[in-house]
C-alpha cells in the first residue's frame, strides 16, 4: 500500500471517485444481467430439445428453429429406421394453438406431444413417471408452474380449460419452462393429435431418433442428409444452438438487449473518464511540479491509468455479487437469468477494458500540464 | 563553502509575450553568471521579468534569443527529452505554493521522486527519505498528510522533494511569500546551506529580509538586468 500512490489518491478522494466506481459497477451489472437474461431467454426456446433424450431430430428441410417446423410424412420414419445404427425412432408434435382460459379469453400456447414411455425420446426429462402415467389419460396436460396465471388457472392440478373446443385437464406442473411466446403444454401424442387437428394421422412434425452407439450419430446424420435432401437431419445439440441463434438474430430481443448493454458501457465510459479527467485537472499543479523536477510524463500517465484500473476493479467487485443477487431475484419471480462463468469472465474483461479506456481518455488532460505555468 | 565557479552562464537572453501592438518584452538582453556554492537572488518589482528569467535559466521556458549554458550544456539546443533528463538529473525546484499532493504524506512525496526518478533500490529510497525528513526537522511528521502540516512544514517538504535527488542547480520562485518570517527564515537557511554545500541556488524574491543570506544579488527593472553587490543592496534596502 505504501508504494501504491494511485490507491492512496483514490482512498483520499473516495467521495470524488465514488460516482466512477458506481458507474463501472452499474455497467458491469447491466452487462451481466442483460446477457444473463438473453441467455436465459434463449435457453428456454431450446429447452424442449435440451431436455429430451433424442440424439437426432428430423424435420422439414431447411427448418431454422423448433417452432417453425411443418408437417412431414410419418412414413419418413421408415427411412430413419432403415439405418442399421438406429435403435429407436418416434414421432413428435410441436405446434401452436389457442388455450381458452376458464376465466375467459384465450392465449396462444405451444402444444408438445410426445411418447411417454421411460425410454421415450421426445418427452422432457422433467416429466416424472407419475406425470407420464397420468398424461396417458385423454386430455391430460402438464404446464409450467409459473404459467398458471397466463393460462387463467389458480392452483393448477385438477383444473380444466379448453383448446379449440377440447377439454384439457392439468395433471402435473413442471419448472423452468416459462416460454417467451406462449406457455408450453406437454401431453401425450394421442392428446396432441386431438388438439392439433390440422395434422393428418399420417403426418407428424418431427421424427426423433436414437442410435445404439452415440458415436454413430454423425455418420447416420451425414448419410440421411445425403440420401434425403428434403429432410432436415440435425444432431440435438446443433438443433438446440440453431434454435437459440435464430431467436438471437431474427428477433429483436437480442438486438434490444445488446443495445441496452452497449448503452450501459457508454454510461460507464463517460462517467468514469469525466471523473478521472476532472481529478487529473484538479491536480495539474501538483503534476506540473513533478514534471518540472524532470519526472517523466509516462510515470504520471501510469499513475492515472492505475487509478482507472483500481476504479474498474472496485466497480467489478461491487457488481458481481449484485448481478448474482439480481439473477436469483429474477429466478424467484420466474424470469431466468443465466450467469455462466464465461459470461462473468467476459463481463470482467469488458468492464476493466472500459475503465482503462476511461483512464486513457482522461490522459488528455495531462497535455495541460506545463511546468512553466507554475512560475507566475 | 566551496570555491565558486560558473554553473550557469546566460548570454543575451530575451523573451517577449503577445504579438503585434500588444507585444511586451519581459526580459531584454539579460546576461549573467551564477556560481556553484552561491545563493543568488533575482529581485525587482512586479512585472520586471525576474520570474521569466528564472524560467529560461531553468529550462522551463524557451527564450526568443540568447543562450543558457548550464553545467556546460547548451540548454536550449537540447531536445525536449534531453532537457527533461537534464532537469531530472540536475535541477531542483520550489514554487510559491508547496503544491503537494493532498493524498500523499510527507514521506511519500520524497520517496516518489527517488522511485520515479532514479534506479535506487527501495531500501535506499526509504533510507534517503528518512534522512531528508530528519534533516528538515520533519521526522516526526513523516506520515502526516499536507492538510495536517503548517505552511512552513509544507514548504519544507517541497524543498525536501527538490533536494532529495541532490540537484546541482536549485531554482526557487518566491519560496517565502506564503510564510511568516519565522518559517520563511528556516526555508532560506536551508537553501543557503544547500548552496554552501556546493549547489547553485537561484531565488526570485521580493523579500528584503533574505538579503543578508544572499551571496549575490541581481536586480531587474523593465526586463533589464543589473548586478548589485550584496552589501550595497542591504544598504539600499535599509535606506
Amino acid at each position: 500500500m505504501r508504494r501504491l500512490y494511485s490507491l492512496k489518491i483514490l482512498w483520499h478522494g473516495r467521495n470524488r471517485f465514488l460516482p466512477a466506481v458506481l458507474a463501472v459497477a452499474f455497467s458491469a451489472v447491466l452487462i451481466a444481467v442483460q446477457f444473463g437474461v438473453l441467455l436465459g431467454t434463449l435457453a428456454v426456446t431450446s429447452r424442449p430439445i435440451d431436455h429430451a433424450q433424442a440424439q437426432i431430430w428430423v424435420g422439414i428441410g431447411g427448418v431454422p428453429s423448433i417452432e417453425l417446423g411443418h408437417p412431414i410424412p410419418e412414413a419418413w420414419l421408415y427411412r430413419v429406421q432403415a439405418e442399421p445404427e438406429v435403435e429407436d425412432v418416434e414421432d413428435y408434435l410441436y405446434e401452436f394453438n389457442y388455450w381458452h382460459k376458464p376465466t375467459g379469453g384465450s392465449v396462444h400456447c405451444c402444444i408438445i406431444g410426445a411418447r411417454l414411455e421411460d425410454s421415450a425420446l421426445g418427452a422432457v426429462s422433467d416429466l416424472t413417471p407419475e406425470m407420464r402415467t397420468r398424461l396417458t389419460e385423454p386430455g391430460a396436460v402438464v404446464v409450467d408452474e409459473t404459467e398458471l396465471d397466463r393460462l387463467g388457472l389458480h392452483h393448477g392440478i385438477g383444473e380444466t380449460a379448453e383448446v379449440i373446443g377440447h377439454k384439457v385437464r392439468i395433471v402435473g406442473l413442471v419448472h423452468g419452462f416459462k416460454s417467451i411466446w406462449g406457455p408450453y403444454v406437454f401431453c401425450s401424442m394421442q392428446t396432441a393429435r386431438r388438439l392439433l387437428f390440422q395434422y393428418q394421422p399420417n403426418q407428424t412434425q418431427y421424427l426423433l431418433a436414437r442410435c445404439r452407439h452415440k458415436a454413430d450419430v454423425p455418420a447416420v446424420i451425414e448419410r440421411l442428409r445425403r440420401k434425403y435432401p428434403e429432410m432436415a437431419v440435425l444432431a440435438h445439440h446443433d438443433f438446440s444452438i440453431q434454435t437459440r441463434l435464430y431467436w438471437l438474430t431474427r428477433t429483436r430481443v437480442g438486438i434490444a438487449l445488446g443495445l441496452t448493454a452497449l448503452l450501459a458501457l457508454l454510461v460507464g465510459l463517460v462517467i468514469t473518464s469525466q471523473t478521472l479527467y476532472a481529478a487529473v485537472t484538479a491536480s495539474l499543479r501538483e503534476y506540473a511540479v513533478l514534471r518540472a523536477l524532470g519526472l517523466p510524463r509516462w510515470r504520471i500517465g501510469a499513475l492515472v491509468l492505475a487509478q482507472s484500473f483500481w476504479i474498474g476493479l472496485a466497480g467489478v467487485a461491487t457488481s458481481l455479487p449484485m448481478a448474482v443477487a439480481l439473477a436469483r431475484l429474477a429466478g424467484a419471480i420466474g424470469a431466468e437469468v443465466l450467469l455462466p462463468a464465461w459470461l462473468l469472465a467476459g463481463t470482467i474483461t469488458v468492464t476493466m477494458t472500459i475503465a482503462i479506456v476511461s483512464g486513457l481518455l482522461a490522459l488528455r488532460s495531462l497535455r495541460l500540464v506545463e511546468p512553466a505555468n507554475l512560475l507566475r | 563553502m566551496t570555491e565558486a565557479k560558473a554553473a550557469i552562464i546566460a548570454r543575451n537572453l530575451s523573451r517577449s509575450f503577445g504579438s503585434g501592438e500588444e507585444r511586451t518584452t519581459a526580459v531584454q538582453e539579460a546576461s549573467l553568471e551564477l556560481r556553484a556554492g552561491e545563493m543568488s537572488l533575482l529581485m525587482g518589482p512586479s512585472g520586471s521579468g525576474k520570474t521569466t528569467l528564472l524560467a529560461m535559466l531553468s529550462g522551463l521556458l524557451r527564450p526568443d534569443s540568447g543562450q543558457v549554458l548550464a553545467l556546460g550544456c547548451d540548454l536550449w539546443r537540447m531536445s525536449d527529452e534531453e532537457r527533461e533528463r537534464f532537469r531530472l538529473r540536475h535541477c531542483g525546484f520550489i514554487f510559491q505554493g508547496a503544491n503537494l499532493m493532498p493524498a500523499l504524506n510527507a514521506r511519500d512525496h520524497l520517496e516518489m521522486v527517488l522511485r520515479w526518478g532514479t534506479r535506487l533500490p527501495w531500501t535506499e529510497v526509504k533510507r534517503k527519505a528518512a534522512d531528508m525528513l530528519a534533516l528538515l526537522g520533519l521526522a516526526h511528521k513523516a506520515t502526516l498528510l499536507p492538510e495536517h502540516l503548517s505552511g512552513g512544514e509544507k514548504q519544507r517538504v517541497a524543498i525536501g522533494r527538490a533536494l532529495i535527488k541532490q540537484p546541482d542547480l536549485f531554482f526557487a520562485d518566491e519560496p517565502t511569500s506564503a510564510l511568516d518570517w519565522e518559517h520563511g527564515k528556516q526555508v532560506v537557511e536551508l537553501l543557503r546551506d544547500t548552496a554552501h554545500h556546493g549547489a547553485t541556488v537561484v531565488l526570485v524574491t521580493h523579500d528584503y529580509r533574505i538579503l543578508p543570506y544572499a551571496d549575490r544579488i541581481y536586480r531587474l527593472e523593465d526586463g533589464r538586468l543589473s548586478s548589485v553587490d550584496a552589501m550595497a543592496q542591504m544598504a539600499l534596502g535599509a535606506s
